[in-house]
């Protein structure tokens, strides 16, 4: 993989699965102009993208396995477990994506052979971000991500609320971009780098933790990550968008772009403002619990299931927020692992959706999942087990107990125990076991209603297929965990010298001075 | 304490697993029987389910026998490493009785429930039936506490759905209403499994058992943790205040989940769990107060409320309410024979409790409405019926000579010394219990049938028959109670030195040490 290199990167190995995957997506999209128009041709155009996507997941798992290149320990392209962890939670959401909306978008009558490749631009940008070590490369990453994703948001044209969600998306997205540019351009101004481990190094150094400029930043930051990853009080746009986005590219948005931008959001201040812990540990921790309560709270009085799983998605944001406050190689790999519980059961449950509603987006209210055991059995059992697992609930709800397990411990065990977020976070779950178990409810104990307008049946055999293996792995991972839980563990973000130095003296001064006051 | 917990040595290493696994992988395979909704496809899933209960059921009853007294059998398989989590199953003398208990009930509840009152989605039905006992023999025979945490939450989805599809009308909305109690709980308590399995690095209860000893926990964390660990046992055993759902849970949902509701796992939790990792906040007299005054209240709540019930199923729920009341007293007086008796209590009250339930499920087949307003004079019509049901009353009332006199008895003699105001306030609710349950067999066996009303079957030959082993069970274990309670000696001798011991070894956060009655 040598003979590609740059300034002293061999940006040939660094970058494979981010080549594999553009490369892939311009394939694509010249397989579009030159094939003729047809149905046929734009499954064909699917099944391109899902062989890109599984050879891209192949050289991620190749080159995890090897040691660093050239310039991987410090240079702004990370080479860890982290990264490689995240991109392969990433590319299962892809993967799951492109499947359902193969099958979604005949039914939808999307058929065009051009999504499949935005989706694989816009994977491209999710696999940058979070290798990105550099914050340049984390605003490259964020952008390619997100560009691709609005014009999938406003794809069915023919809908109103897919055009409102793509507009509402896209304004609200430049304007959150410019707070993290404005964010990063004050960082810069007061480190002096925009490489997070020479940004740690110059903290620890210059003890500029306190420094208004770099806590100028640190805000401005969290509030462009906060829109990014549907953070209270900046997930407005969540449920419009979620709604009106056609439903295999809400699961898009709901797992790969959040697991993407926490994972770059983890990154940032964990790796490179480790050493300012003690100025975002507060920001982090109210961010955590307002948008728990909020997103779970506001979930309930939901009648649509998209909109329900978009508050639902909201309130996992702050799940996440609760294993990144906690500051730890645990926090790490809780976070790695709820992405995994969190994607396979989100995946699955829009999978679900669209199946149900046969491509007719009005089609997916609370009633029109009324009395689906009876009809589709298996479905409704599956949808169950996405609930419970989501909720967090064991056996049942297969890893979804373990992943709020690991956050909880991540918590808990945290050099600077956070005792009170972790009740609040099984509070809210209690909430939240309202809204998980009146879709199960629905399903379940509710008689079928007449549908008005007549379910359009779709040849929906590989989301089927898709539904299966998440409800299978959720499951299986839900009664031994080892496996996972060995893979979370491997998933580190280095601890390079500045970085540890910083983390220990953070520790420090967590618990003797400046231990931030919890309210 | 590890002299106790031998190995197994005298019993087949597969006999453990296999009180859990035979339910547990049963289930799944009844649920992948064929779903068309044929009577035949029905009465095969009950027949595979009745079959595997009675082979669980025959399994504990082997392994009572092969244990002696005093003994602990135990298997060990690795689980998760990461988390110092292993499955681990042991049978004590504490859990043995509890686990015979529960094979042996949801058998006999099985095979007395008509069939044709599941028609829709047998295979389900069952399925879920025999996921539940899996959980709760789980629970009772978990060495581990996470393990025992998954088995806890198990047994919630199968009541949900029994309850929720299963039931009569009000169904769903009583499911969840005790889904959410129950998960409030719960979710508490797993913050204080995690705080608990992360000092001692290692869930099993040998390793946080030895950490409560050897590395105990600050005075504030074991309050916090006692407190959680309690919530989850108490609200799942409906103590007062926390009681609202369990009759509508048990008065909504089919019998079989009734009978599964009245075996007392949150006190078991409590027992064995909550006082060994927790013991200078279990033993402050503080919590010891507020405990024994809760299960007082219990008792006379339970016992007042349940006089005004609309009809005999309500009556027995808030009867197992104040039965509650008599465990809790027991397990917080915490001295050799009130834990004796609280643990009697347990067993009793299942088998009076789960029996009644029955009877009353077997009514409820045969009349629609069963509150008292429209019933009467019914021991004409069903003699054998009428006769059962004035013996599970006099059961439940704790008569002497029954197996509910046992038990309460030894409780107030064990607290007397304690909390003496409290335990004669208890024996009130003795005589309540009379009153009640007098009361509300006098209304619906004797007296007129109303006008018009049409003729009432008597129990058939097997629904008597059933019936017949719990008479057994409530007369032999109150006549000769001793098998039990030997095998309950040395369990909770050692459980309470163990208590005790640790929780004078502890630390000497002054005030706990100097309030902890040796």
């Amino acid at each position: 993989m040598t003979g590609f290199t740059f300034g002293g990167l061999d940006l040939g190995t660094l970058l494979l699965p981010e080549l594999i995957v553009s490369i892939g997506g311009m394939c694509v999209l010249l397989f579009g102009v030159f094939a003729a128009e047809s149905a046929e041709n734009t499954r064909r155009a699917h099944l391109l993208a899902i062989v890109v996507t599984l050879i891209a997941a192949a050289s991620a798992a190749m080159l995890a396995n090897q040691s660093p290149p050239l310039g991987a320990a410090t240079g702004p392209l990370a080479y860890d477990g982290f990264r490689w962890a995240s991109v392969a939670v990433i590319l299962l959401g892809v993967l799951g994506t492109l499947v359902m909306a193969m099958e979604y978008n005949e039914g939808a009558a999307l058929s065009a052979p051009e999504p499949p490749a935005l989706v694989l631009f816009s994977a491209a940008g999710m696999l940058l971000l979070v290798g990105a070590r550099d914050l340049m490369l984390i605003f490259l990453g964020i952008e390619v991500m997100s560009l691709a994703i609005y014009i999938l948001t406003g794809l069915d044209r023919s809908r109103a609320g897919s055009a409102e969600a793509a507009l509402k998306y896209f304004l609200l997205g430049a304007f959150s971009t410019g707070f993290l540019l404005y964010g990063m351009a004050l960082l810069y101004g007061a480190t002096g780098t925009t490489n997070l481990t020479e940004m740690a190094a110059a903290i620890t150094q210059n003890d500029l933790a306190r420094d208004p400029l770099l806590i100028g930043g640190l805000a401005l930051l969290f509030v462009g990550f906060s829109f990014k990853v549907a953070a209270v009080p900046f997930h407005m746009w969540t449920p419009d968008v979620y709604e009106g986005a056609p439903t295999p590219y809400t699961s898009f948005m709901a797992a790969g772009v959040k697991t993407a931008a926490f994972a770059a959001f983890a990154r940032l201040l964990l790796d490179g403002l480790g050493p300012a812990y003690a100025s975002w540990h507060y920001a982090a921790w109210v961010l955590a619990a307002v948008t728990m309560v909020v997103g779970n709270v506001l979930a309930l009085a939901q009648q649509n299931v998209k909109r329900m799983l978009a508050y639902s998605s909201i309130a996992h944001a702050g799940y996440l927020l609760v294993a990144i406050t906690s500051h730890s190689a645990e926090g790490v790999a809780a976070i790695v692992f709820y992405a995994l519980a969190y994607t396979l059961a989100t995946v699955g449950a829009y999978a679900v959706l669209c199946i149900v509603s046969g491509g007719i987006e009005k089609r997916t209210r609370m009633s029109d999942l009324a009395g689906l055991s009876r009809s589709r059995p298996a479905l409704a059992t599956a949808m169950a087990i996405f609930m419970l697992s989501l909720m967090g609930f064991p056996v049942a709800g297969g890893m979804g107990f373990f992943a709020k397990w690991y956050v909880l411990r991540a918590a808990l065990t945290s050099p600077a125990p956070q005792t009170k977020l972790a009740i609040i976070l099984v509070l809210a779950s209690l909430v939240s076991a309202g809204y998980y178990l009146s879709v199960v409810a629905t399903m379940f104990m509710k008689p079928p209603v007449e549908a008005a307008t007549p379910v359009r049946v779709v040849d929906a055999r590989m989301t089927g297929g898709i539904i299966a293996v998440a409800a299978v792995l959720l499951l299986a991972l839900g009664v031994y965990p080892s496996p996972a839980v060995g893979w979370a563990k491997a998933s580190t973000l280095p601890m390079t010298p500045g970085r540890s130095a910083g983390a220990s003296q953070v520790q420090a001064s967590v618990t003797s001075d400046s231990r931030p006051v919890l309210p | 304490m590890s002299a106790m917990l031998s190995t197994i040595g005298f019993a087949p290493t597969w006999l453990l697993p296999a009180i859990v696994a035979v339910p547990l992988l049963g289930s799944i395979g009844v649920w992948l029987l064929p779903r068309a909704s044929s009577d035949t496809d029905a009465s095969l899933a009950r027949t595979i389910t009745i079959g595997l209960l009675a082979v669980t059921a025959f399994f504990t009853l082997a392994l009572w026998l092969v244990v002696p007294d005093g003994q602990t059998a135990q298997v060990d398989y690795p689980w998760i490493t990461e988390f110092g989590s292993r499955i681990r199953l042991a049978a004590t003398g504490i859990s043995l009785p509890m686990v015979v208990l529960t094979a042996w009930l949801m058998l006999l509840g099985m095979i007395a429930t008509n069939r044709a009152a599941v028609t829709y989605r047998a295979a389900s039905y069952y399925a879920l039936i025999l996921l539940l006992t899996a959980g709760i023999l789980g629970i009772f025979l978990a060495a581990d506490l996470l393990l025992f945490y998954l088995c806890w939450e198990l047994m919630l989805v199968p009541l949900y759905f029994l309850i929720g599809v299963w039931g009569s009308g009000r169904g769903p909305a009583a499911g969840m209403t005790f889904f959410i109690y129950t998960m409030l709980g719960s979710l508490l308590m797993l913050v204080a499994v995690i705080t608990v399995a992360a000092a001692a690095g290692g869930t099993t209860f040998d390793t946080v058992r030895a950490m409560a000893i050897n590395r105990p926990m600050s005075m504030t964390t074991q309050a916090f943790c006692f407190f959680a660990f309690a919530s989850a046992f108490l609200v799942k055993s409906a103590l007062i205040p926390f009681h609202t759902w369990l009759p509508d849970a048990q008065s909504d949902g089919p019998p079989i989940a009734a009978v599964a509701l009245g075996i007392k796992v949150g006190t078991y939790g409590l027992l064995v769990l909550a006082y060994p990792l927790f013991p200078l906040a279990a033993l402050h007299p503080v919590t010891r107060l507020i405990l024994a005054s809760l299960g007082v209240v219990g008792v006379l709540y339970g016992s007042l409320v349940a006089l005004v019930q609309p009809d005999f199923r309500r009556v027995i729920s808030y009867a197992s309410i104040a039965h509650l009341g008599f465990v809790v007293l027991g397990i917080s007086a915490f001295t050799a024979e009130s834990l004796q008796g609280a643990v009697m209590v347990m067993v009793n009250a299942g088998i009076t409790t789960g029996g009644m339930f029955l009877l009353l499920g077997m009514l409820r087949e045969r009349i629609s409405d069963d509150r008292f307003q429209s019933l009467g004079g019914l021991a004409k019509d069903m003699p054998m019926f009428g006769a059962l049901v004035v013996l599970f009353a006099l059961a439940n009332a704790g008569l002497p000579g029954t197996n509910g006199f046992v038990g309460e008895f030894l409780v107030l003699i064990g607290a007397f010394t304690h909390f003496p105001v409290l335990v004669l306030l208890a024996t009130i609710g003795v005589i309540l219990a009379a009153a009640y349950l007098l009361w509300a067999v006098q209304r619906m066996l004797f007296g007129q049938r109303p006008e018009g009303a049409p003729v009432v079957r008597d129990l058939t030959a097997l629904e008597a028959g059933v019936m017949a082993a719990f008479v057994v069970a409530i007369i032999g274990l109150g006549l000769a109670p001793s098998p039990v309670l030997n095998r309950l000696d040395s369990s909770i001798a050692a459980l309470v030195t163990r208590v005790n011991m640790s929780a004078i070894t502890a630390p000497p956060t002054a005030s706990a040490v100097e309030g902890a009655p040796r």
